[in-house]
This record gives structure tokens, sequence and C-alpha cells, in this order.
């Protein structure tokens, strides 16, 4: 049996008797997980996320981490459980070397690891510097460093990368998937984004409208979401489209230049190739187009 | 435990650089700093005043503007700015989900506040004593002023200030963390704190209110009236705020109200706490009645400059001796055996004057003394504490409607005379039982049903004097007596033994008594005529005494004290009235004019001696006073300035002494105008005897044959003095 570090069942939230935030959501979150939790705004994972943390208070007995309900474990859990929750909270009239002070002692961290995780998300610099004067990014890196601060066994993220640039988004994202690696800390990230996450995730879950639509692994999700479609450039691509159309009906002309194709799974893709350049096709470009942002889309439109 | 202090730490490094200390420091010494600026430009003259501590009374100075508007505004802004360092930044949240128990991030941030507090009153302290050390160089310290630091009456006063301040300091606190909002939480510190103003202003000021508490340590500097360290408002202030927090505590915890309050344990939880610390705050709210004791006893200590072997104890209506008490080794006791009736008695200090005091039956008194020079402080505790202290809170207010009789104003307009008059009453009858002294100890029954009877008593004497004003400026109008003014007379019966050491009571049943009596003879014929009818017994021997004793001392000749004597001096019941009386008018007529004024010895500062016959052939005006007497202090400027004016004329101005210290006496005589002779008396209490002198100053002018012209001048003060002088040397009159 799997061991899983968060667990949720049925839970239910609701501000007020008519409005349900949440409806019978449960949540399977194994142990070494990078868990993607996503859904788009307004759909209830903040919710989640807040009553994880337990700054909601759930309303009955349906979460439990580390194996234990949430309820009997607070505030105790944080000693193994870093968190990040909406905005980052952090003191703006203080320094980030301050900032993390605070938590240290509140942790009873020693002071080194103030340093360590500075140089963690790149911030030596500008530890002394007043948080009031960092930049969004600055701040959402001290905020994920505040969160890293005690070696959790458990980090959850809400939005981590939100606001940050590509460079910043690849960085974070490179950090997560090291701490995952070499500390075997378990990751439960929300995003809005598919593609924020995609990379980075070995599981995944999806909300719309305070219903989970989805939950399973990254392979799962591909498996689920059908077919394999393909994009690729080539001279004449009308003409090519004519020829494809018998075997592939699927075929269509996307511009003078490129064709895509449905294929029912990736296995295909190198027969077809070899297919398309035996028949003497000049081809210049050949891209997997993940079906994995479209099905998105439509899980999330679900009522 | 560990929690805690790691929490209270954390909040340490989250506060730096805001300032927090610093400003709750510097609140605190604002206080201080007006009091020695004002100090100093106003450089009053010393007050005479028993020996003190400079510092402690430096602080004291300093309590009102702390207590009541610094120390709370200190508090607003602190709590308003400590909590919205996390609202601001999400910190809030960012605590939640730290490893750290709710209760300590709490409390911590409660304690972050009280040390703020605790800073603030350092603060005030040394403050203090820094610009009172200032101050000091600047002006002149009192030689009686001790300059020591007393470390107990600083402590109580900073543990009285702390704990007045806890409740206030939470309510702020539990509004604070639950609205995020900063604007809430300092608009409703300075509502309460403005409130407070007006609120007092209309005497509605509720016992637990949060400045109040504070208010309470600025009206009562000195703090409980029986020596403890705390009164009752230190604990409503304790109890209110552990209410407070436990409910601020609790809704915090859960978030919402309904959450925290309306779940079966939750709600058991806070019914308990409800009925515990309700029920105790309204324990302690309960105004406390001292319970009588077995005996009737009094008891107390003297500590005086000057030698006191006796203590009277008299009856204020006939001065008459009740109890003589000797005082050894500066300590007193007696035990009365008779029955004594719930009244104002008098407590006449050897020769050195007298206080009142309230007592009856069952009463246990004690009294502590202090005298030094002019300066006296006298504490009266005991089963009667809350009546002695409420005597000196009692002197009537301002009030419109006398002051409408008096001036004549709206006279011609009796109906709403009659209502503003019935309004006072009902006012100062509602008024009259709010009086609690600071430990919550209020007047007994008894005392507040005479009270109202003298209260009622000056109204009722108020419509006395608007209806003769009516009878004698609109002869033809009828002025109505309304129902309330019927309850009002109700109130007060016309055979009050118990009043009758009241004046008001008097002359309020001499003119009721003689309302009927038209004929155009004196008010005192009419009172006495009237009097003699009444129903023999004690109260009529009272009343008579008390009018016979007027009309002797008011009537102009012997020829007609003989026949007062005649006509009712055997109308007493008790025997011993007629003795009083007709040992009274003996006293009289001794002091009469034209006769001897009786001789004594003196020795002047050169220490010669000198007889009052030596003075013969001269007008002399004697001044009787004494260096511990304010009153005589007060006087003399306007005597020496009569010795100045009528220093070409046929007159001796003479100052005698009757201090017991020579060297008091000499060090002070010296300083005097030379104008006036001054001697100090040999023998006084046969001066006092031969003179009935009852108090000083008293003056006297004696022709140059030696007879009284007049035993009991006016005070030079009054202008009737020096018209009286005048007329004496037949001088014209000034124009």
């Amino acid at each position: 049996m799997t061991d899983y570090i968060i667990q949720t069942k049925s839970l239910n939230f609701r501000f007020s008797k008519h409005k349900k935030v949440l409806d019978d959501i449960s949540l399977n979150i194994p142990k070494g997980a990078i868990y993607g939790f996503l859904g788009p705004n307004g759909a209830g994972k903040s919710t989640t996320m807040r009553l994880l943390t337990g700054i909601l208070p759930e309303q009955q007995d349906a979460i439990s981490l580390f194996g234990k309900p949430l309820k009997t474990q607070l505030p105790q859990v944080f000693d193994n459980v870093g968190a990040l929750v909406e905005s980052p909270a952090l003191y703006l009239h203080l320094s980030g070397y301050n900032n993390l002070k605070y938590l240290a002692e509140l942790r009873n961290v020693p002071q080194s690891r103030i340093t360590e995780v500075l140089e963690l998300v790149d911030l030596t610099r500008d530890a002394k510097r007043k948080v009031k004067q960092y930049s969004l990014g600055m701040k959402q890196r001290l905020a994920i460093a505040m969160a890293l601060l005690d070696e959790p066994e458990l980090l959850l993220l809400d939005e981590p990368v939100n606001g940050l640039d590509p460079n910043g988004m690849r960085d974070i994202r490179q950090l997560l998937v090291k701490l995952n690696k070499e500390k075997g800390v378990t990751i439960f990230v929300s995003s809005h984004l598919l593609a924020e996450i995609e990379k980075m995730c070995t599981h995944v879950g999806i909300i719309s409208n305070g219903k989970l639509r989805f939950e399973g692994t990254i392979q799962q999700l591909s498996e689920q979401s059908g077919a394999c479609k393909i994009q690729f450039t080539l001279k004449d691509a009308a003409l090519w489209q004519e020829k494809l159309l018998a075997a592939y009906p699927s075929v269509t002309l996307e511009s003078n230049s490129q064709l895509s194709v449905e294929l029912s799974d990736r296995e295909q893709i190198p027969a077809f190739t070899k297919e398309l350049i035996n028949h003497g096709a000049e081809l210049y470009e050949l891209k997997v187009l993940n079906g994995l942002e479209e099905w998105f889309m439509t899980l999330i439109r679900q009522k | 435990m560990q929690n805690f202090t790691t929490a209270l730490k954390a909040e340490h490094i989250k506060k730096k650089g805001t300032g927090l200390y610093v400003v709750a420091g510097i609140l605190g010494a604002i206080s201080p700093l007006i009091w020695t600026i004002v100090t100093i430009i106003q450089d009053t003259p010393n007050q005479n005043k028993l020996p003190y501590n400079y510092f402690t009374e430096f602080i004291e100075n300093c309590l009102d503007p702390f207590s009541t508007f610094f120390f709370p505004l200190m508090i607003i802004i602190t709590v308003s700015r400590i909590t919205q360092l996390d609202h601001k930044n999400g910190g809030w949240q960012l605590m939640e989900t730290q490893p750290v128990k709710k209760i300590s991030i709490y409390f911590s941030k409660f304690s972050v506040i009280l040390i703020a507090n605790l800073i603030s009153i350092f603060s005030l302290i040394s403050g203090c004593f820094l610009f009172g050390y200032i101050a000091s160089l600047i002006i002149e310290v009192p030689e009686n002023a001790s300059l020591s630091f007393e470390i107990g009456s600083v402590l109580l006063v900073a543990a009285r200030l702390f704990i007045a301040g806890l409740f206030f300091t939470a309510l702020q606190y539990i509004i604070s963390v639950l609205l995020p909002s900063f604007i809430w939480s300092i608009l409703i510190g300075f509502f309460l704190l403005l409130a407070y103003l007006f609120l007092t202003a209309f005497k509605v000021v509720p016992d637990w209110y949060p400045i109040e508490l504070l208010g309470k340590i600025a009206t009562y500097k000195k703090g409980s009236d029986l020596g403890y360290w705390f009164t009752y408002s230190a604990a409503v202030s304790c109890i209110c705020a552990i209410i407070a927090l436990y409910i601020g505590f609790e809704w915090y915890k859960h978030k919402k109200i309904k959450l925290a309050f309306c779940t079966g344990k939750r709600a058991a939880m806070l019914v308990a706490v409800l009925i515990v610390f309700g029920g105790l705050l309204y324990y302690t709210l309960t105004p406390r009645v001292m319970e009588p004791h077995n005996r009737t006893v009094i008891a107390g200590i003297i500590d005086s400059d000057m030698p006191i072997d006796k203590i009277y104890i008299r009856d204020i209506f006939i001065s008459d001796t009740i109890a003589e008490i000797t005082v050894k080794d500066n300590k007193f006791h007696y035990a009365f055996t008779k029955n004594m009736p719930l009244d104002t008695y008098e407590l006449a200090l050897g020769s050195i004057g007298s206080i009142t005091l309230t007592m009856a039956t069952n009463d246990s008194t004690f009294l502590d003394f202090k005298k030094r020079k002019q300066s006296t402080d006298i504490a009266l505790t005991g089963t009667r504490l809350a009546e002695n202290l409420y005597k000196k809170d009692n002197q009537l207010g301002w009030s419109s409607v006398n002051y409408y009789i008096r001036e004549n104003v709206y006279l011609d307009k009796p109906d709403f005379i009659t209502k503003e008059l019935v309004s006072g009453w009902e006012e100062a009858m509602a008024e009259s039982d709010k009086f609690k002294t600071v430990d919550n100890y209020v007047p007994r029954d008894d005392f507040k049903q005479k009270n109202k009877k003298l209260l009622t008593l000056n109204y009722l004497n108020m419509w006395n004097d608007f209806l003769k004003k009516r009878a004698a400026l609109y002869p033809n109008e009828e002025t109505k007596e309304t129902p309330e003014i019927t309850e009002m007379k109700k109130v007060v019966a016309l055979n009050d033994e118990g009043l009758l050491s009241n004046a008001d009571y008097f002359n309020y049943v001499s003119s009721q008594i003689t309302a009927e009596d038209t004929e155009d003879v004196s008010q005192n014929t009419k009172s006495l005529r009237a009097i003699a009818k009444l129903e023999p017994g004690s109260f009529k021997d009272k009343m008579l005494f008390k009018q016979l004793k007027k009309s002797m001392e008011e009537a102009s000749d012997k020829k007609e004290r003989d026949s007062l004597a005649v006509l009712y001096a055997d109308n007493f019941s008790n025997k011993r009235y007629t003795d009083i009386i007709l040992y009274r008018k003996q006293i009289i007529e001794k002091l009469a004019k034209g006769k001897q004024a009786p001789l004594f010895d003196a020795i002047t500062i050169n220490n010669k001696p000198v007889n009052l016959a030596d003075l013969r052939g001269k007008y002399v005006a004697i001044d009787v006073w004494a260096t511990w007497c304010a009153p005589c202090k007060y006087q003399s400027p306007y005597f020496e300035k009569f010795a100045v004016k009528y220093k070409n004329e046929n007159i001796q101005f003479v100052a005698v002494s009757t201090d017991d210290k020579m060297d008091d006496w000499y060090v002070e005589a010296k300083s005097k105008s030379k104008s006036v002779l001054q001697l100090h008396i040999n023998n006084k209490n046969e001066f006092s005897k031969n003179y009935n002198v009852t108090g000083i100053p008293r003056f006297i002018l004696i022709d140059p044959e030696g007879n009284l012209v007049n035993a009991e001048m006016p005070f030079p003060d009054d202008q009737t003095f020096e018209q009286l002088l005048r007329q004496a040397l037949g001088l014209e009159e000034q124009k």
C-alpha cells in the first residue's frame, strides 16, 4: 500500500448554506510525489489549501496529514510542513534576513540555516535590504525560502511561481525538483496553468467548480487525454494533405507549410515519420502537440 | 510555556525598527515634562504642608494627564501598531502555519503591549525623577520636602497604573485583532477616551468604564483609605480584562463568533466563564457597607508638633462635652457608655482646634491626626468611613434656582421657579446616593436618610424664602404649593431631634411654627413665643435653648436679657439647659460693652513684662493669634494696615500670641510691622476663659479706661471693623 502524506476523504466545505465551495473532494498525495493541484481561478484551490493548513477550520474530519487527522495535530504538524498560502506573507518593514530570522526563532531553527536558504533562492546579496524594496519575484522567492527554512517533509505551495519571469519560474521548478529528488520532500503545489507545472509534476489533481475532475500520475493523465497530435512542417503541405487524407482522416492544413495529424498514440510517431520520408516528403520540423492542454480545458469547463 | 517564550522572542524580532517601545517611553515622559514647565513658569510659593516627599508629589501631579490621556493614548497607538504589523503583511496566516500554539501567538503579542505599558509607566516615573531633579535646581524646594527615593510609594503607583490599564489594553487588543482595519480600533479607542469626558461631566461614568478605572488613579492619588495596595477598581480591571481576553481569544482562535461560542462545549464554557467572572465582577462592584461594632469606641494616634494631652468630644448643638479623653504616648482610646444618636460631633484637640465627625452608637472610629505648624492631615477611618468622607463631598453645588431666588430673577413666574426647585430637589435626592469611597464603601442607610432630610431642608428653606419674597413683591397674588412641595415637606418632620445640630433645620422649624404669627415683632420674639407652646420634651428643650441663646446674644442690654431669663429660663424640662443658659448669660454680661476688660500678663519681644493695665490711656485693639493658625495669618495684614493708618490716633494696636512654642512666635513676631505691639500671653488658659475665646483669630477693642468697647469685633477684612473703630475713636464716617 502506498504511503499517503495527504489524504482527504470526501472533503466538503461551504461558506454558507447555499454555496458549496468544495464538493466531495478526495485527494491522495503519495509520499515523495510532486503533486500538481490544477484548476482555474475560483475553482476551490485556495480553499483546499487553506483547509489543508488549518487556516480555515474544517467542517468535518476529512483531512489527514501523515496518516493522522489534521485537527489533532495542529499546530505541531507544521514542524514538518512548510507552507506558502496565497499572497506571500512577509513583513515589509523588516529585511529579508530578519524575516527569516523571525521564522527561525519561531521554529527553533539554527541561524546557519538562514544563509543556506538565502543561497538556495539566490537572495544572499539582498538579504539586508528591506523587503519593502524587493521586486515581486524577490518577494516570491523569499516566501519560498521561508517555507523551506525548516527542511520540511512536506511543502504546501499555493501558486509559487505566480508573478515570476520565465527564468525565475524555471529556477523555482528546478529547485523543487532538486529538493524532491535529493531530500525526498513531498510537494503539493497549486496552479491555474497546466503548462506551468506539467513539466515537474509526478501526480496531478484537477479541480473545477468545487469538484475533483481528475486525479492520477502524469502518465495516466496523458493516457486519459487519448490521442497524440503531431504537427509537421514540410514543403507542399496542401499536396501532402490530399495524399495523407485517405490513411489519416484527421489531417488538417494548419498553414501553407504546416500540417497536423492525430495519431492513436505516441508509439506510432516513428512509423508515421518513416512512412512520410519514404514517400519523399521534405520534412523540416516535426513537433508533438500536447493534447493535454485542450483536454484540460474541456475538463475544467465541465459543469 | 516554552512555546510562549519562543513566540515572545519572535515578536521582538518582528517589531524591530517600529520604535514601539520608544514611543511608549516618550508618551510616558510627556506628563513630567509638561509639569516641569508648569512648575518653573508658575513658580508657586510654597504652600504650608506636612513634611512630604518631593518626588512622590511630583509623580502625583503628573497622574492626571498621564492616566486619563497619555497612557490610554499610548495603549491605543501601541495596540493598533502591533496588530497592524500582522494585518498589513498577512502575518496572521503566516503565524498559523507555524508550529506555534494560537494561545502563544495571541498572548505573546499581548505581552509585548503589556511590556510597552510598563515601559511607559517606568518612563513616567523616571521622567518625574529626572525632570523633578532639574526643576529642583531652578525653583526653590520647600524645606519640609524630602528629596529621597520613596520606593514603596513609587512601586505602589506603578503597580496601580499597570493594573488599572489592563482592561483598556485588553479591550483595545481584542478589537484590533478582530478588525483588520486600523481605523476601527483607533476610532473606538478615541471614542472611549472622549466619551469619558462628558460621562464624567454628567456624573454617569460606570465603575467598570475602562478609562474611569485609570481615572481613579488620578482622583485617588494615595490609593485606598484603608491601606490596601489595591482597591476594588484594580480587581474590576483584572476581572474585566480576563473576560475580555477569554472572549477575544476564543473568537480569534475559531475565527467566527458562531464557531467560537455556539457549539455545545464552547457555549457551556463561555457561560461558565461569564457566570464565574461575571459573578465575581458583580460581587466586586456591589457597594459595601461597614457593619456596626459591638461597642461605641473612638481611638486614634496623634502626631503633632504641639502637645495635645486632652481630647474632647462635644455635642455641636449645645457645645456640651460628652467625653474628655486623655492622650497618652500620642495615643488615645475611649469607649462611650452613653447612647449616641447619629449626628455630627465636634472633636476638640486640646487648644489646637477641632474637627467634626459623624458617628452613632456602636460605631468604632479611628483618627489619624498629623500636624506640623499650620498644616494638618486628618484621616478618619472605622465604621463610619464613608459618612466621614461624604461630609467633605457634601457641599451643595451651585443651583440655578437658588440663584434666581437670591437675585430676584423670575420671581414673577412662580410656576417656573417651583418647577426648577422641584427638579433641583429630585436631582439632589438621586445624587445623594451616588457617593462611594475609593474602596467601594457607601454610607449606611440611617445616614443616607438623614442626609436626604438635610438636602430637602435646603430646598424647603429656598421655598420659604421664595414665599416671603413673593408675599412682599406681589401681595395680591397667590403662590400655590404644588403636590411635590407637599411631598418635600413630608420628608422633613417638624420635630426631628436628630436634625437639630443643623442650623438650617432650626431656621426651618422656626419659620414654620411662626408662619401664622403676623404681629409686628422680631423673628426672635415670635420664635420664642411659638417654641414655648411646643409640647415639653427634649425637642422643645433644644429648640428653646438654641433660640434663647441667640436672643440673649443679640439682646441690646442687661434689662432685655434679664426679662428673657425670667420669661423662659425655667421653661426647660431638663434643668441642665437652664444652668447652661444662665451661665452663658453671665459670660455675655461680663464681656458686655462698658464692663472692665479682664487683665492679663504678657511679655514683649524684648522679654519685658506688660500688663493690660499698662496700656490704659489709649484705645487698645487686640488681635489674638498664633503662628500655626492660618486664618489668623490671613487677617493680620489687614490689622497691620489699620495700625499704620491710625498710628497718629489715640489707639494702640496689639497682637497677642497664644503660641505654646515661644521660638515660633519670636521668629514670626520679629518680622511683623512695628506699628503693632507684639505680645506673648503668659497664661493662655486663664485668658481664654476670661475672654470666652472659642476660636482664633479674635479681635477685641478696649477703651482708654480699660473697659470693653467690643469683646468680639468682626474680622478686619470686613468693612464694619473699620467703621466700629472710627466710631469708637469719634472719627467721621468715611465717604
